[in-house]
């Protein structure tokens, strides 16, 4: 089987499925170029953002067909402000998904790929020091609520996007010390990371919008 | 001249350039701090050095060029990683011609064979090329060395370029003669005195500079030249000083060229350099588009496209417009691992590339030798 992804971000998103998919699916090999997509393998070209996503994955679509040997493309995006619903309906309305010859999936990040990587409990303090991490979960608590449902946080001007980063940032310093920022995602690469996410998801009801991610890269 | 193919490595910071193969039009791409400029430091100061212009250290060239028919190889290192003035160690020039293979200069710190004998001790810290430059079989090289034009903004080159010069007769005798270009090119004067040097003695080549420049610019309803003395009356000379002055559409004022914005200095310093360079010369442009606007930048594919040029050009770029439009064959994309900087030919990223309709700049981006531009 071979996939070909189509990334919204130009780091974050490239390194985590580049690891992450392995983990799913480990016969899958990575390569640099569509052109080199073979057998069992995957490529990862970013989007660079929106809307000019939009034209990278227009064009993916011609390549797909070209190629003739992508089974699956996967257009992975941020529904940021959107719910899932409103997010699919905008992309219907700006790709021609019926033209595509591989099976086309689109990954809803909802609301972006830090919420996901909220939901590793381990990663969340049960009595934390740092006020900013108090304040934080005053607002909003990853550990039991829903990191989907993670609210805009005005008082700092922050949108749920915004939130969902600083939130993520912070709990990896106080937890782990470890520096995330959205060129070094080092943090949420490793296979243990992936685990607690997904097992987040089977545990709970939480981050439900992770399933399009699994379905995506399940075998046909 | 043309560099077919170059090494480099200066021991005194270990950085190296492993072997690159140049094209007659390069496009230099890489991350910030992947060691572009640095190339093109290395090879201004190979020039400078077998000019005669500056000393080397510590530094081990190697490089492939060819100048009026015939091939060159030329290896050479300097020893001595505190001084500047290192000592010449090891030097070989072998020319080859119509299949014949000759090596000029074989030296050694204890022997300099020229053409098959050697020569008594000359200084060990100039080039050969340099002290023989009279020879004739060393004369093409050092002559070829002479013509290469490296432009760069972080220094003064605009200001530079905004000297003004009175009319001179001993500048301009001569100039009448074939080799204007060569003489204008080693005189190095300001664009003002220059342009209008070329308007003199050239005058097709400056009507089509400053048709090119009113292209870029349409705002511009003509250019002239007028006395910098009458333009600013408390600057006195004993003769004219010639001032480029352009006029703008609704503005009755004459502006002189070192009243204009930098990004219209910057636009007709390169097309007035890369419409007069003489034939061989080879010119660099290191990351002209910085604080541009892309009305300023978008006229040099087209320049370099539509004219043809026969000269080779390295340009240093990270503008997507620029890099989308010059041809993927013509990129060399920059990778360093440590002091280490290796090269992606184009050639071999064109194979790739023309298999997906991306833009050329997004393949390029999401290509990991250039995002994982320093390891």
């Amino acid at each position: 089987m071979n996939l070909y992804l189509v990334v919204e971000g130009a780091v974050v998103e490239v390194e985590a499925y580049k690891k992450w998919l392995t983990y799913v699916r480990p016969e899958m090999t990575l390569v640099s170029h569509i052109s080199e997509i073979k057998d069992n393998n995957f490529s990862i070209i970013s989007g660079y953002g929106y809307p000019q996503y939009y034209e990278v994955i227009k064009t993916a679509i011609e390549d797909v067909n070209r190629q003739g040997n992508i089974d699956r493309l996967l257009f992975i995006v941020d529904t940021e402000s959107l719910t899932v619903a409103e997010k699919d309906r905008e992309i219907r309305e700006n790709v021609d998904i019926a033209s595509c010859r591989a099976d086309f999936r689109v990954v809803f990040q909802h609301f972006c790929i830090e919420t996901w990587a909220l939901a590793n409990r381990r990663i969340t303090p049960r009595q934390p020091q740092n006020q900013d991490l108090i304040e934080f979960r005053r607002a909003f608590d990853v550990l039991h609520e829903d990191p989907e449902e993670l609210p805009d946080f005005p008082r700092r001007g922050w949108n749920r996007v915004k939130f969902a980063f600083r939130y993520l940032k912070l709990l990896l310093q106080e937890r782990a010390r470890l520096n995330y920022s959205k060129s070094n995602p080092e943090a949420i690469l490793t296979e243990d990371y992936f685990n607690e996410i997904y097992a987040r998801f089977k545990d709970t009801s939480h981050i439900r919008s992770f399933a399009t991610f699994l379905d995506a890269v399940s075998t046909p | 001249m043309r560099i077919i193919e170059y090494s480099c490595k200066d021991s005194r910071d270990n950085w190296s350039f492993d072997k690159i193969s140049f094209n007659g039009l390069n496009l230099l791409v890489g991350a910030s701090a992947t060691g572009k400029t640095r190339l093109l430091n290395t090879i201004s100061n190979l020039a400078l050095f077998i000019t005669g212009a500056r000393k080397s250290a510590a530094t081990v060239w190697s490089i492939i060029f060819e100048a009026e028919g015939c091939r060159y190889q030329w290896d050479l290192a300097t020893d001595d990683k505190t001084d500047i003035a290192g000592k010449v160690i090891k030097e070989k020039l072998i020319r080859t011609a119509g299949g014949k293979r000759k090596v000029i200069i074989d030296r050694t710190s204890e022997k300099f064979v020229f053409d098959g004998k050697e020569l008594p001790k000359l200084s060990a810290t100039e080039s050969g090329v340099f002290l023989l430059k009279e020879e004739s079989l060393i004369k093409p090289v050092f002559n070829e060395f002479q013509f290469i034009l490296r432009r760069n903004f972080w220094s003064d080159e605009l200001k530079s370029l905004e000297n003004y010069h009175m009319s001179d007769q001993k500048i301009e005798k001569g100039l009448d003669q074939e080799d204007t270009l060569e003489k204008l090119f080693k005189m190095k004067v300001g664009l003002s005195y220059q342009l209008w040097l070329l308007k003199k003695f050239l005058p097709e080549k400056f009507i089509r500079i400053t048709e090119y420049f009113k292209n870029v610019f349409p705002s511009i309803e003509a250019v002239s030249f007028e006395d910098l003395t009458k333009l600013l009356p408390n600057i006195a000379a004993l003769k004219e000083i010639p001032a480029f002055c352009i006029k703008e559409a609704g503005n009755n004022k004459l502006i002189p060229l070192h009243e204009l914005s930098s990004g219209m200095q910057k636009v007709l310093m390169v097309i007035t350099d890369l419409l007069t360079l003489p034939k061989g010369a080879i010119y660099m442009l290191d990351e002209y588009e910085n604080s541009l606007g892309i009305n300023a930048i978008d006229f040099l594919p087209e320049l370099l496209n539509e004219n043809d040029l026969e000269n080779q050009i390295f340009i240093t770029s990270h503008h997507p417009y620029l890099i989308n439009k010059i041809p993927v064959e013509n990129w060399i994309v920059f990778h360093r691992k440590a002091a280490k900087v290796s090269v992606m030919q184009g050639k071999e990223l064109a194979r790739k590339f023309e298999k997906s309709r991306q833009q050329a700049f997004l393949q390029l981006i999401n290509e990991p030798f250039y995002k994982e531009g320093i390891e």
